[in-house]
Order: structure tokens, then sequence, then C-alpha cells
């Protein structure tokens, strides 16, 4: 498992103040939720590297630039929450349901979410009924190539289900600016 | 091994007469608890909880060639009774050998109180926490996740109280009055209470580190008029249930509160 802890991540934050993880959340802004599925392994974004190298690089330069105010929680087979800002590669398939259930005791007033993923979940219809139940905004970034337009789609509709937007962050490449700009809309 | 030993029950005790054994010595201290054995230097015999009569009845026959358990020693088990305690000052829970983490309470001139760590946890923290875990604000407050907002500003008064660096003389009072400050800041703003249960919620899905010898519990009240349930044994009363606890006020109204400043040889007592 990655351990790391980037600057600007929640645990950073906690250690330079010397509070607990939770109190960290009180003036984080977002939730990132984002996808360490398998397929993020394909060695197609920047530099030949992968998906996920390049989301790492992504994750931990959005996180210098608004210390304190991301969350992240990575997911494939199952969810996890990652303080450090660095998620481990998970290696499974989609549950992006199960990802949205594990986040949604953040669904609190003054916060959002931004689900970044490459693919199509496990099961679309319950990933869509999860996040109708949600009251705050769940914005999505598509991540995977554009020429697979139905991994898009999906993501167009879950962010439509709770009236949030989808933006494209092809092969991951400008995650961070691509978030921050949906984080400041 | 060699020698007799003898186990009968008196005053509510098991008194146990043997001859000097170090390995029955050290078995004993491994297995029983220290606030449940007392040497008796007068009768020269160990005074033990009879709860704890098997493990002694075990140690005695490893130990010695003969021993002699009286009869139907205590067959029926001793009752719990409830008391108010006025507890003058409670210390930080230690190990003290052979089970649980206990702290010493000031009753009645002496320190003839025992609280053990799950007990006063279950009490001001109202759920499951283990030794070595960060308090969360609810436990910096003394009260369970998820009071009402009567119940937090209630708990803030006392807290302030009782660790206002005025009055409180202990190394850490200015970092715990802010802690408390803190504390009452973030759980009476419901928008950032909100967000503090979802960080905790999600934090608690992390793997636990282990400490190996995490530092003692200490209560968030030290003092005060406490309804519990327990039982006396070797003539100290060893909490089992709180029950209630109040704080101890006097004629004129004030509220005690007390702390122990390093250094000190006995705890301070300020009334506010």
């Amino acid at each position: 498992m990655n351990t790391d802890i980037v600057p600007g991540s929640l645990a950073a934050i906690a250690r330079q103040e010397s509070r607990s993880i939770a109190e960290t959340f009180i003036d984080a802004q977002a939730v990132i939720v984002v996808d360490v599925s398998g397929s993020m392994a394909s060695q197609d974004s920047r530099g030949g590297r992968s998906r996920y190298d390049v989301m790492l690089e992504e994750l931990a330069a959005l996180q210098a630039n608004l210390p304190g105010r991301v969350a992240v929680v990575a997911f494939s087979d199952r969810p996890v929450f990652v303080p450090g800002g660095q998620p481990p590669f998970l290696n499974g398939t989609t549950d992006m349901a199960m990802a949205l259930r594990f986040v949604k005791p953040a669904d609190v007033p003054g916060m959002r979410f931004v689900l970044v993923s490459d693919g199509q979940p496990n099961d679309p219809d319950e990933t869509l009924a999860v996040a109708r139940t949600f009251r705050q905004r769940i914005d999505t970034i598509y991540v995977g190539p554009e020429e697979r337009p139905a991994g898009r789609a999906f993501l167009e509709r879950l962010a439509k289900a709770s009236g949030g937007q989808v933006m494209t962050a092809e092969r991951v490449n400008l995650l961070a600016q691509t978030t921050q700009h949906l984080l400041s809309a | 091994m060699g020698g007799s030993c003898e186990i009968y029950g008196e005053g509510g005790v098991l008194v146990v007469k043997t001859p000097y054994e170090p390995a029955f010595v050290a078995a004993l201290k491994a297995h029983i608890p220290h606030a449940a054995r007392r040497w008796d230097r007068e009768r020269k015999a160990w005074l033990v909880d009879p709860a704890h009569q098997a493990q002694v009845v075990a140690a005695a026959r490893k130990h010695f060639d003969t021993v002699r358990v009286q009869e139907d020693l205590f067959a029926s088990p001793v009752q719990s009774e409830r008391r108010i305690l006025e507890v003058r000052y409670l210390g930080r829970t230690k190990a003290r050998g052979g089970g649980e983490r206990t702290a010493f309470a000031w009753v009645n001139g002496g320190w003839n109180a025992i609280f053990p760590e799950s007990v006063l946890r279950r009490w001001f923290e109202g759920a499951e926490s283990r030794p070595g875990d960060a308090p969360t604000l609810w436990q910096v407050l003394g009260i369970p996740a998820g009071s009402d907002e009567a119940t937090i500003k209630k708990a803030y008064r006392r807290m302030v109280k009782q660790w206002h660096p005025d009055v409180c003389k202990e190394a850490d009072a200015q970092a715990q009055f802010l802690a408390i400050r803190r504390a009452y800041e973030v759980l009476s703003d419901p928008v950032k209470r909100a967000k503090y249960e979802a960080g905790l919620a999600l934090a608690a899905t992390l793997p636990r580190t282990e400490q190996s010898d995490p530092p003692g519990y200490r209560a968030p009240l030290r003092c005060g008029l406490v309804l519990a349930e327990g039982r006396e044994t070797l003539g100290r009363f060893t909490v089992a249930e709180i029950l209630a606890w109040e704080d101890i006020i006097n004629e004129r109204g004030q509220t005690l509160t007390v702390s122990w400043p390093a250094g000190a040889e006995r705890f301070v007592e300020v009334w506010v």
C-alpha cells in the first residue's frame, strides 16, 4: 500500500497542525473519488506512462494547490480512504456504487464530490440509484480515451443525477487543473 | 516445589498463608491485579480478592506439596453494591500487573477507590475506544458522540471550569483548555460538526496502529460525587460501573476543581 503523505493532503495538514484526520475534514471542501481499477494501468498517458502514475502526480499537484481542501478516496473492488493523498493501485473491477456508499457520510452541507473514472461501473443502475440519494452535487471527470464515449456518457448521467456536471481530462492529463476548474465553478 | 499452603476466607477476602516461595509470589503478581492483592505483614499472609480464588488455588497447587483449602470457600459470589463516592482526585490509569490498567481515586482521606480504565472510558466516551486512541472532540468534552446541544454546552462549561489555566496547575492545562474550546467551537456549530462527523466516519475505516505502551488514560474530570456500582475488597472499593457524576459544590455555591502540579506531593484543590 502506498503510504506516502503528499504536501497539502489531509494527513500532511493533520501533522502540521497536530490535529486528527477527522478534524482536518472540517476545512475540506471536496471529496475526490478516484478509480484505481485495472484499466488505470494502461500505459497511454503522458510520457507513455500509466494513467495511475500520472494520476498520482496530478493528485499531488491538486492537493499542493488546495492544501487541506481535498479528501482523497480511491476505489476498485473496494473503497479506501487515503488521507495521505496518494492512493494505492487496487487493480480490480469498478464498484462505483460501493465507493459512493462509502463516501455518503460526507454528504453534508459545504462538501462537494468529484468522481474520477475511465470506465463504466460494475452496476450502472445501482450506481445511479446511490448517486440520486446524494444531497450535495457529484461532479465527474472522465479520464479515459475520447474514442470510448460509453464511459463518458455514463459519467454524464451520474453527474446529472445529483445536479453536477461532467468534464474530461483525457487519459488523466490535466486532472488537477480540471478538478480545480470544477471546484471553482 | 515444597511446603504447605493454607487458603481460607476471612472478612470477605481470601487469606493465603504460605512459606516464602519466590515462584509462587511471581505467579501471584503475574495473574492477580495489583488492586486485588495485598501482603499483610502482621498475618504474614497474602490477602486476595475472592474473585481470583481459582487462580490462587491453581498457583498454590503448582508451587506447594500440600494445599489446604477451606471447604465451601465463598460459594456464593460477593454482591456488588451502590455507593456515592466523594472523589477528591482521580489519577491517571496505570498498568499495575496482572490485569487491566486502573486509576486510584482519593476518597475519604485515602486512595480508597479504584476505577478500571474501561469503566472510565465507558462513562466519558460512551463508545468503544482503546488505549492509545487519540481522543475525539466528544471525548475532550467527556460526553458520548452525538450528544445534543444542551449536553455539549453543559459539558463545555464544566470542563472549562476544571481546566482553566488560572485554576488548573497541571503542565498541559493551557493546551487542554484550548482543546476544550476548540471542541466546543466545532461541536456547537452544525456545519462544522457535520463535517467533523463525516471525517470521523471515514477515519474509522483506516487501519489502527497499535501502540505497544500507550500512555495511561486521564479522565477529563478528576473530582466529583460519583454514584457507582462496585464492591469492596481489601479495604478498597473497585468500581464496576459509573451511574452518575456530579460536581462537588460547597455551601457557598462554589465548584471544586483539582489538579496535580508537576513535582507536587499532593493534588491541589481550588473552589471556583
